[in-house]
């Protein structure tokens, strides 16, 4: 737990200080307690850097969180906002806005992905009526759907595919401090939910019968996880686009680190969401010399391994 | 009075009818095997007894009340049971799996209390496991693995225990074992006991009370001695056989007789 949180220090100390131009720690400090105008380096702190710092801080607890939730009531061990079709359905409400509505400012469109990922998540809930392969195979039959679709508009809409190239990566720049204003609301109320839920997971894991039998309400837990998960991974798509793998290898990672227990996962996924997304990010600024690399592609880079090594690891036969 | 029975019970799938108007009550502070062909609806009808399945008709009380009118957290404190669908999730340690059985006695985030523990540690080593507490459960043997799950029930510390083949997946010894260990918890502690056995011979010999179900209806109840007869035999589960005394116990002993073996 504690390491989890020196690992979220070092790394939004990291975010702020490294990048194109490498600023000095008691700089960016001094930029954030008694800032100069004018000063170049206090500039790139707070104009840009603080922003994506923070954006990358509620995505990826929203992240953590959301796949740490997904995992625990599906027990599905590669679930994650993806499978259950919310990021095709954020990406389909995307590029409609940017098509249909000629919105091209990421302020603009963050609603519509929330919305269209709601959108996804009500119809694979309600159809999966929460019975995890149902859940994983109406995730995949929606995403099958949604992806032709999102293909037809960006063929047609010369703006919208330009504008869709970035955002489907995932990244934490161009989306300002007034986007995390607004959203990070939702990302409480997730956060507060899925800590209230997560012995009800401990539980659950046993199996749907046994959760039962102990005397656990299983549709109640699954019907209260799905809100939290449609907050959470919602606001994470509409704030960074839909990032791959953050929420797929956090709540494995975590289960390297504290064991079974989902009170500990959780706390500590919502920790290393943070930390992946922003190493992700930090990494994207450093590897090459003039440029950038997303966040997204980082992130997916660097959480192929790992979930690899987790394989790996894990006992399949076992399972 | 702490009864739990089914009054006029049906229960079924998808408007599949499986029990019908069926009637029984578990005694208390006795074992119970309920045993019948495949498909029969006994599993159903434990699942039923333990608020698992959806009821369609009658009622199943609990000392009098409707289980349906309690909070399910005040049943599982009264009700245990062990269903087949059981999982022990990646790398759970036995402790902490056996404590899961505190669920129903804890708030919203489950705090350990000191009375916890002390309960979880009285479950471990009255089911011998004691000394397995910190291993994972993935690494135990199948008839290890089947007390720790008996070991999380009784951290339930329910009056009445239902198990839906607790011995299936177990070889002949570690079948008796487990047989052996709830005979000890029925006599130690008084808890009545409800199962679901498909080994005729040991359900007429560890039962007070033997339940013969065939189609979704009970055929035979009562002590094994008198319910175990050739033609219960016969007519539950379409059987010749020959019944004589267990040259162990004294209990009913079924002896199928088959095609190729007409025997004496």
């Amino acid at each position: 737990m504690l390491t989890a949180l020196a690992a979220l220090l070092l790394v939004v100390l990291a975010s702020l200080a490294l990048g194109v131009r490498d600023i000095d720690p008691v700089e960016v400090w001094r930029a954030l307690t008694a800032p100069v105008a004018g000063f170049v380096d206090h500039d790139v702190v707070l104009d840009q850097r603080l922003p994506r710092t923070v954006v990358g801080l509620a995505a990826g607890v929203a992240l953590g969180t959301a796949g740490t939730l997904i995992q625990g009531v599906t027990r599905n061990p590669i679930a994650d906002p993806g499978l259950l079709g919310l990021n095709s359905g954020a990406s389909l409400a995307v590029v409609c806005a940017v098509w249909i509505f000629g919105v091209t400012s990421p302020i603009g469109y963050v609603w519509f992905a929330f919305v269209g990922a709601a959108a996804a998540a009500a119809i694979v809930f309600s159809v999966g009526r929460g019975q995890p392969v149902r859940l994983a195979l109406v995730g995949a039959a929606v995403t099958a759907l949604i992806t032709p679709l999102i293909t037809l508009v960006l063929l047609r809409d010369q703006q919208a595919f330009n504008l869709y190239r970035f955002w489907s990566v995932g990244s934490l720049t161009g989306r300002g401090l007034d986007t995390v204003a607004m959203l990070w609301p939702f990302v409480l109320v997730g956060v507060v939910l899925a800590a209230a839920l997560a012995h009800r997971l401990n539980m659950l894991a046993l199996g749907d019968d046994v959760a039962t039998a102990l005397g656990q309400r299983v549709g109640t837990t699954r019907a209260l996880a799905a809100v939290a998960i449609v907050l959470l991974a919602g606001t994470a798509t509409s704030l960074a686009g839909p990032v791959a793998l953050v929420g797929l290898v956090v709540p494995h990672a975590a289960r390297r680190l504290v064991g079974t227990d989902y009170r500990w996962i959780m706390a500590i996924g919502a920790l290393l969401g943070p930390v992946m997304l922003l190493t992700a990010d930090v990494l994207g600024r450093l590897v090459l010399p003039r440029s950038e690399l997303e966040a997204g592609v980082v992130a997916a880079l660097l959480g192929a391994p790992v979930l690899v090594a987790v394989a790996r690891g894990r006992n399949v036969a076992g399972a | 009075m702490t009864n739990l029975r089914a009054e006029g019970l049906s229960l079924g799938y998808d408007g599949l009818k499986v029990i019908e108007g069926l009637d029984l009550t578990l005694p208390d502070g006795k074992i119970t095997a309920v045993v019948g062909p495949n498909a029969c609806g006994k599993s159903t009808l434990l699942r039923g007894l333990a608020r698992l399945h959806p009821i369609d008709g009658g009622r199943v009380t609990l000392g009098g009340t409707d289980i349906t009118a309690m909070p399910r957290k005040e049943l599982a404190r009264k009700v245990a049971m062990l269903p087949q669908s059981s999982i022990a999730p990646d790398g759970v340690r036995v402790a902490e799996l056996v404590a899961r059985g505190r669920y129903p006695h804890q708030g919203w985030f489950g705090r350990h209390s000191s009375d916890d523990d002390a309960v979880v540690a009285t479950a471990l080593e009255s089911t011998g496991v004691a000394e397995l507490a910190d291993r994972p459960v993935a690494e135990l043997s199948g008839g290890q693995r089947q007390r720790v799950w008996i070991a999380m029930v009784l951290a339930q510390q329910t009056d009445i225990v239902l198990l839906d083949e607790p011995t299936t997946f177990l070889d002949v010894r570690h079948q008796l074992d487990l047989l052996d260990l709830l005979t000890e918890l029925n006599r130690d502690r008084g808890t009545t006991v409800a199962m679901v056995l498909h080994e005729l011979n040991l359900a007429a010999r560890y039962a007070d009370h033997l339940v013969v179900m065939s189609a979704g209806r009970i055929v035979a109840e009562g002590a094994p001695s008198a319910v175990l007869t050739q033609e219960v035999v016969d007519e539950a589960f379409g059987l010749r056989a020959q019944v004589v005394p267990d040259p162990v116990a004294g209990t009913p002993l079924v002896v199928p007789v088959g095609r190729f073996h007409a025997g004496a």
